[in-house]
């Protein structure tokens, strides 16, 4: 099994990743298993999922920007509560 | 219309008239190849003497090899071209048809079943090969010069096969649509002993022949100082053993494209990756005499990737090993990839003509059982225990190179990598330091997107996300000056983020840390939808669908593998960022990562499965 992390990541040894590949080459299930795994990875990692909305992004620099702007002017608690969302 | 441009060479050129003469017309596999005219020449030579020139096997039992063998490599390059061959030779589209589904049921004889069998093997799982395959073939009534032709034929396929999914040939007709399951393997399949078991001489007869009489002998004897067993065993068929030596010195020895010790390197790794002892002891010595030191070329044996290789030449040797190891998933990416590190067309196109020749010496040698030349520095097994503890012992050896003891990391030794990583972000964190705000602000741009996503993982909640990001980056503010760049800013950042996101979990549903959250039950996860997927399966439905899909899918993993998913898989950061970040081990990270993503497989495999099938239950 950490052998399949390492060969999803392509991270394994020569010699390894061809025994894994004599045994895929065989095995069905594995083969099918393995194959998912991968288009799993292709998927998430193209999915974009859960990008930072513009207007999130820059409510919140702006808010960062202004505490941290602030805080040079006497504030020591910056990570205090946020502002409630208007 | 391949991955390579094309160059003009005319109707004189010889290869071309001699395609047209013999199969009809000049396949696209050589017109892709039309930069360097001198591989096409040496291509011609080997196909000449192995597959047109009928002497023991007929041109339609070689034919047949190479179309099972194509078909069980999912080339359909190579399936179209060659059932376009055996049609225009008689045989009927039926048998054809059945012969890429399952040769066993397209009524050809029985020793010609069993021919198809050994070359099927002796390209799947060339390490299985041994004496009692060949014995079989001769029981079958086979010669050994009829033998040595199959295996020919067959080494001969695996050449043609990469070169065209390399060059990504289109086909010469109407592709063949290829069956959607690989041909089963039958017969003899099953493991056998040890090589060390067996007699230590080659499979097949072979005769005397003497360099001062056989010019290529002398030419290996001059070249290599030494006439190399694998074609000393080949002596029934002189005429190949010519035009073997005229593409080794025509794609191997020349050095005006690229220089012949990367090409020694491509067929190193290659060879370790096929585990063939033989061919890998040969080409280390060949770049010992090319003064690369043993250790070094053993290195690349053992993984290419901590071998200390300038970044190009470990960039070929990826390209090569996934077009040896991977054909059907290289694509033009992998071309561009290799321009961006300053390759040349003509050097890709020999970097893909030497794999394909690798691909052609390893089956080879597999099949014909030569001897090494020398004592094999490091002999590959079937079993995976001994091949892992060799692994294990060069690592080891690096490690003391590295004067670090021996038996602190793991067995693959990822973990070390002798470079020095510079933070990106190095500069900007000075400046923050030296008091300029406007620094911070750069900082946080590069890295929200980075947060608030670490954030939305951990609290599933857009609301907490935003709050959290807003909380993190005023913490990272207020103590860098403590950041000592023991890990990446970036990872110092996302490791502050996480103790937001638990902190906000904790005051919000009184959950735990991620230690304990939901691993008990994934300890004793197991794949329940075995069922194959899709092709495509980016294809089944829009981006946005396909996003809400990951998200959902995300958002049901218990916190503490989810976590580990989106720091590797949508942040993109190392295995040991990762880590470091979560405050867990790279092995511990590792198991965590493997099951997140077989969780995540889980869940959206019930969208992306096959259709026609039920999902099925192990």
């Amino acid at each position: 099994m950490a052998e399949l992390a390492n060969f999803l990541d392509d991270q394994v040894a020569a010699e390894i990743r061809r025994e894994l590949e004599i045994h895929l080459a065989h095995c069905r299930t594995c083969q099918a298993l393995y194959d998912s795994a991968r288009k799993t990875l292709t998927i998430v990692t193209e999915s974009h999922s859960f990008e930072l909305p513009e207007e999130v992004s820059s409510r919140i620099l702006e808010r960062i920007m202004s505490k941290v702007r602030g805080g040079r002017q006497g504030r020591s608690n910056p990570s205090g509560r946020p502002r409630k969302r208007h | 219309v391949g991955f390579l441009p094309e160059a003009e060479l005319g109707e004189a050129f010889w290869p071309f008239s001699f395609f047209r003469e013999h199969f009809g017309f000049i396949p696209n596999l050589f017109r892709a190849q039309t930069l360097l005219p001198r591989v096409i020449e040496a291509e011609a030579k080997i196909a000449d003497a192995i597959l047109l020139k009928e002497k023991a096997l007929s041109r339609r039992q070689k034919e047949c090899i190479l179309l099972a063998v194509s078909a069980a490599h999912r080339n359909t390059y190579c399936v179209t071209a060659h059932c376009q061959m055996l049609r225009t030779i008689g045989v009927a589209d039926r048998q054809l048809r059945q012969m890429t589904i399952d040769h066993r049921g397209a009524g050809l004889p029985r020793p010609d079943v069993a021919l198809l069998d050994f070359g099927l093997k002796l390209t799947r799982q060339p390490t299985r090969v041994s004496r009692q395959d060949i014995d079989g073939l001769r029981r079958h009534g086979f010669e050994d010069e009829a033998i040595l032709e199959a295996i020919l034929t067959a080494a001969f396929t695996d050449f043609v096969c990469t070169l065209s999914e390399g060059l990504d040939a289109v086909p010469d007709f109407r592709p063949r649509k290829l069956p959607s399951k690989r041909i089963p393997l039958r017969g003899n399949v099953r493991p056998r002993a040890a090589h060390g078991h067996e007699t230590p001489k080659p499979y097949l007869r072979a005769v005397e022949l003497r360099p001062e009489a056989f010019a290529p002998f002398a030419f290996f004897r001059e070249t290599f100082g030494f006439i190399p067993n694998i074609f000393r065993a080949q002596t029934l068929r002189p005429d190949v053993l010519e035009a073997e030596a005229e593409a080794l010195r025509t794609v191997l020895l020349t050095d005006d494209v690229l220089p012949r010790v990367q090409k020694e390197y491509i067929l190193l790794a290659i060879s370790a990756a096929n585990l063939n002892t033989y061919c890998v002891a040969v080409h280390c010595e060949m770049l010992r005499a090319l003064g690369i030191p043993e250790d070094e070329s053993d290195q690349i044996a053992v993984n290419h990737r901590q071998a200390g290789l300038p970044v190009a030449d470990a960039a070929l040797l990826d390209f090569a090993l996934k077009l040896s190891q991977h054909p059907t998933e290289v694509g033009q990416e992998d071309i561009d990839r290799l321009r961006t590190h300053g390759f040349t067309d003509e050097q890709i196109l020999e970097s893909i003509v030497m794999t394909g020749l690798t691909s052609y010496l390893n089956t080879l040698q597999m099949g014909l059982g030569t001897v090494p030349d020398f004592e094999p520095r490091r002999v590959f097994g079937v079993q995976a225990g001994p091949a892992r503890k060799a692994a294990s012992r060069a690592g080891d050896e690096m490690l003391n190179r590295l004067g670090i003891p021996a038996g602190l990391t793991d067995v693959d030794q990822d973990v070390v990598r002798p470079v020095v990583v510079t933070d990106p972000d190095g500069d900007l964190v000075a400046r923050v330091r030296g008091g300029d705000v406007g620094a911070f602000e750069e900082l946080v741009r590069r890295h929200q997107r980075r947060i608030y996503r670490t954030l939305i993982g951990i609290t599933g909640n857009a609301e907490d996300a935003e709050d959290g990001t807003q909380n993190a980056f005023l913490k990272a503010f207020e103590r860098i000056g403590k950041f000592r760049g023991a890990a990446r800013f970036s990872t110092w950042l996302v490791r502050i983020a996480i103790n937001e996101g638990i902190q906000r979990l904790r005051t919000r549903k009184k959950v735990t840390g991620l230690d304990d959250d939901g691993s008990k039950g994934a300890e004793e996860f197991r794949p329940r939808q075995v069922q194959a997927w899709d092709d495509n399966p980016e294809q089944l439905y829009s981006k946005a669908e396909m996003r809400e899909l990951v998200e959902k899918s995300l958002m049901k993993l218990p916190a503490g593998y989810r976590m580990v998913v989106m720091l590797r898989d949508l942040e993109q950061l190392s295995t040991e960022e990762a880590a470091k970040a979560l405050g867990l081990g790279v092995a511990a990270l590792k198991s965590r990562l493997l099951r997140g993503r077989l969780m995540l497989r889980e869940a959206l495999a019930p969208h992306f499965i096959s259709r026609g099938k039920g999902p099925t239950r192990v």
